[in-house]
């Protein structure tokens, strides 16, 4: 019987869409060859079919049920050409030989188990070592005369008064006369750490969550003109209404302009996009070259999210849920690169990155809380095929990312 | 015929067991499933296929290309399995005189029953290279036709605990079966 080129190849490639022009001729030449051929082509190529075909296979091969069967057809083979196999030459000789080969398979067998057993050991102990605890609520103040105030851990946030209160109605600060007096305005500088997050209200009734590696410079009074705030690194923003002051967000590579809404803003440094997720309202932003203030404005509604790089800016559709997700305790990834989703890691548990090898190409989809300690992520990207060491550095750790396994 | 194969099939022919074991690992996933399809008797299939694995260590030193091998073990399968059939189809027929029921195979069929077992093979060692979980997702939804809330309550897993990731033996599978729709169900890895 004449055996057919790799037929089975061809027709998986057409079926993936990657068979090229020669291998389709090469495919049309096979199926015109025999009306069974074809028959065979259209069976396959009906999904349902295929579908139910491989059903019926993985009833007889998939998972542990089809190892056993593997096992025990083998071992009725070998079983029984063994036996054959005693019926030639002397067959004393066989029986002293597999006597001598036994211990030694055995031997093997023990040193491959162990071996295997020992590997597994080595990622659990990696994986104690990765049990990192996730980010918390910390932040430092630093108020208008240079000094430094480390905000409460046990507190999510802090309002702005008259007076710095925490969440609770406490007081910040328990000396008086640090905080400006209500009349004049100064500027104060909220900053989150890596693997940290923390909540403030301004006074104007905004309230903006910050998420990690951020700084938010404010004035502890809003006048009558503008409500203008610095920015860098992640904040979800849900501005007080007042249309008589436009509320100014002010970063490095642009200024968003609001009156009244809740949205998303993503600028760190190095990252090259900086985005502006818009959950309602309306938003303008302003990007482009800040020396001759060439600005170019985009206007968001809700849904849109503004990409800025550099000089170029888009305007694209979102899940807004994705980009929101951190601040009600989510990693959320929709399709994520691994520099993205690293990157929200390295920043929540204070990690520094390492890619030894090509960055993995894979995408993550999905939500994860955010309470979580690092081993227990690390554990669920493992079964995603990603291979980790984590090694403690002087400050925090280092996370290595091999490639795909 | 490379390096391997030819290793192996010399293996065979000095009557090593290892040189047969590497032809079972090669063909008799496949094999038991093309006589599966024509014997619809598991049991009957397995005894089958391992009757001719015997039968190919038995007439080893015949052969001299593994292409040799593939064909007669293609060819004794089928013919145990015809054997099969008819002798079933006449014991029916004396016990309660119903004739219809034999299968008729005819010859040609065998190439492309062939091809197909083989076909489906490949593509279930795609699944096959899915991690446990994504494979049981995968088997949950395609197989079974499974809504992301059925599997999520059947791995007794909350929806929100969800976590996935797309590699590459996924994408192989994703494009297989791109009808289906649910691609991000297909390869969900869960918390638990």
């Amino acid at each position: 019987m004449p055996l057919p080129e790799d037929i089975p190849t061809l027709i998986l490639k057409k079926l993936q869409e990657r068979i090229t022009p020669e291998e389709a001729s090469r495919l049309e030449a096979w199926v015109a060859a025999d009306p069974a051929n074809h028959a065979l082509l259209d069976r396959l190529l009906d999904e349902e079919a295929l579908m139910a075909d491989t059903k019926t296979f993985d009833e007889l091969w998939g998972s542990g049920n089809g190892v056993a069967r593997f096992d025990r057809m083998e071992e009725a083979v070998l079983a029984k050409t063994a036996a054959t196999m005693a019926k030639f030459g002397r067959p004393w000789l066989r029986y002293v030989a597999a006597a001598a080969i036994m211990p030694l398979m055995i031997t093997a067998w023990l040193l491959l188990d162990h071996h295997m057993r020992s590997s597994v050991d080595q990622t659990l102990v990696a994986a104690q070592i990765a049990d990192i605890p996730p980010g918390r609520n910390r932040a430092m103040l630093t108020l208008p005369d240079g000094q430094t105030v480390t905000l409460d851990e046990s507190q999510h946030g802090i309002l702005v008064s008259d007076t710095l209160r925490y969440a609770d109605g406490s007081e910040v600060l328990s000396a008086a006369g640090k905080y400006p007096s209500s009349d004049i305005s100064e500027s104060m500088v909220i900053s989150v750490p890596r693997g940290g997050q923390y909540q403030i209200t301004l006074s104007d009734g905004t309230n903006i969550w910050l998420n990690a590696e951020s700084t938010l410079r404010y004035p502890s009074k809003f006048g009558a003109g503008d409500r203008v705030v610095t920015f860098e690194g992640e904040g979800y923003f849900v501005v007080a209404h007042d249309s008589n002051r436009p509320f100014k967000i002010v970063n490095q590579r642009q200024t968003i302009e609001v009156l009244g809404t809740a949205f998303n803003f993503s600028a760190y440094p190095d990252e090259s996009e900086a985005r502006t997720t818009l959950v309602a309202g309306k938003v303008l932003v302003n990007y482009g070259n800040s020396l001759n203030r060439e600005y170019i404005p985009l206007v968001l509604s809700p849904g849109q999210q503004a990409v800025v790089n550099g000089s170029s800016g888009r305007v694209e559709t979102v899940d807004t849920g994705a980009f929101t997700a951190w601040k009600d305790g989510f990693f959320y990834f929709d399709g994520d690169s691994p520099e993205s989703a690293f990157a929200q890691l390295g920043r929540w548990y204070d990690l520094e990155l390492v890619y030894p090898h090509k960055i993995p190409n894979v995408e993550f989809y999905g939500k994860i809380e955010r309470n979580k300690s690092l081993g227990a992520i690390l554990k669920i990207l493992e079964k995603a095929g990603l291979e980790f060491q984590v090694i403690p550095r002087e400050a925090g750790y280092q996370l290595i990312i091999n490639s795909e396994k | 015929m490379n390096a391997g194969d030819y290793h192996h099939l010399s293996l065979l022919k000095k009557g090593r067991q290892q040189g047969l074991r590497y032809f079972m690992q090669r063909h008799m996933r496949a094999l038991t499933y093309f006589a599966q399809n024509l014997v619809n008797d598991t049991a009957v299939a397995e005894e089958i296929v391992q009757d001719c694995f015997v039968k190919v260590w038995e007439s080893r030193e015949r052969f001299v290309s593994i292409e040799n091998i593939k064909a007669f073990l293609y060819i004794a399968t089928r013919n145990a399995c015809i054997n099969h059939l008819n002798a079933s189809a006449t014991k029916r027929q004396a016990q309660s005189e119903e004739l219809s029921e034999g299968l008729p195979i005819p010859d040609n069929d065998i190439l492309t029953r062939m091809i197909h077992a083989e076909t489906i093979t490949r593509i279930h060692a795609e699944l096959d290279r899915l991690p446990p979980q994504q494979a049981t997702v995968f088997r949950l939804s395609y197989f079974e036709g499974f809504t992301t809330d059925e599997i999520c309550r059947t791995l007794g897993i909350s929806n929100n605990a969800v976590f996935l990731a797309r590699s590459r033996a996924t994408q192989a599978l994703r494009l297989i079966f791109k009808g289906k729709g649910l691609p991000y169900l297909l390869f969900i890895f869960f918390i638990f």
